[in-house]
């Protein structure tokens, strides 16, 4: 009795999968949540639904019940491709995060790097060892240092600091576990004889598990007035 | 000629169902709040037309098991309502997507 009713409402079905499944194909727009894995398994899943209204129609048509037997399968791989595109969209959105991150990490290290170029002062980074590992290009320009790609800092000629108030030597390795600085101010000797005056400041870093991890060096050079 | 499929019978005098549609039906009620929840977490608005396929889906799983206890000819035929709703739902679903979805800019 409702078999008419239940072909018309197959063949709807059949043609809403139908579209369903061949629209993500022929769209060309792509999402980084909707790749194109996602839109290729959720056009495999619409075409699973538009088959089984296909073999619905023909069962209720009362033209062949065979494809009905397929069905299920259709049926069981319809919620698994539904279950995959979920689960891939959360790991695109995880993905997408982490590279938006990465992203904006990156320009704000290149805004840092700027900064500090820009500064007229020196800055270094100086480890717990005393080793630079980082000079920026007014502490190249004021104390000879040059850095090299591989991210190594060396120093040319050899300079000496000397500290005005015990006229002792120092170094940097001294002011870096020295703890904080504020406007010391030192003498570089250079080997010619000459002394270059600066004005120091340090902040210590702190390192994994509260170790003192190096510090942050900003020097520049004395000002007289008058 | 009867073409129809004979639905083998799950279980006692009365009843007439396919366990493969109870196993569809578990299948679904497990996953469906999962693509929900994954819908809802990824997109910033969920086509509302994809909620009215996925219950659709839901409603059809349900039918299909609930007619072999009772109603079988009323239910069936709301089986297939639900299937015709899905389809046009889902196909619905990419429209209103394609209005939601972020700008290909940030497309990979």
């Amino acid at each position: 009795m409702n078999e008419p009713i239940i072909v018309v409402l197959d063949v709807v079905s059949m043609i809403g999968f139908l579209i369903a499944a061949i629209v993500p194909l022929v769209s060309p727009s792509e999402t980084p949540l909707v790749t194109k894995s996602v839109r290729y398994v959720f056009s495999a899943a619409m075409g699973l639904y538009a088959f089984v209204g296909i073999s619905n129609i023909l069962e209720h048509a009362e033209i062949t019940a065979f494809w009905d037997l397929y069905e299920d399968y259709a049926e069981i791989m319809f919620i698994a491709a539904l279950a995959y595109i979920a689960s891939t969209m959360l790991q695109n959105q995880q993905l997408d995060n982490q590279v938006k991150a990465s992203r904006l990490m990156r320009q704000q290290n290149d805004l840092l790097l700027n900064i500090v170029d820009t500064v007229p002062g020196g800055i270094l980074v100086v480890g717990p060892t005393g080793a630079v590992t980082f000079a920026n290009e007014g502490a190249e320009r004021l104390l000879g240092m040059t850095s090299d790609s591989g991210g190594s800092v060396s120093i040319t000629p050899s300079w000496i600091l000397l500290d005005p108030l015990t006229a002792e030597e120092t170094s940097l390795a001294q002011i870096a576990v020295g703890g904080p600085l504020t406007r010391r101010t030192l003498f570089a000797r250079w080997p010619d004889g000459t002394q270059t005056e600066l004005v120091f400041s340090s902040t210590p870093m702190t390192a994994h598990g509260g170790e003192l991890g190096g510090s942050i060096v900003a020097f520049e050079a004395a000002s007289h007035r008058g | 000629m009867d073409v129809h499929r004979e639905r083998p019978s799950g279980g006692g005098d009365r009843v007439d169902y396919q366990p493969s549609e109870v196993a569809n039906l578990i299948l679904f009620l497990a996953f469906g709040p999962v693509i929900i929840v994954a819908l809802r977490r990824t997109m910033t608005v969920v086509p509302s037309m994809c909620y009215v396929a996925l219950g659709a889906m839901l409603g059809a799983y349900v039918f299909t098991v609930a007619e072999g206890f009772i109603w079988p000819v009323g239910l069936n035929l709301l089986e297939h309502v639900c299937y015709a709703v899905a389809g046009v739902a889902f196909a619905l679903t990419l429209r209103q997507f394609r209005r939601v979805a972020p700008p290909a800019e940030s497309a990979r």
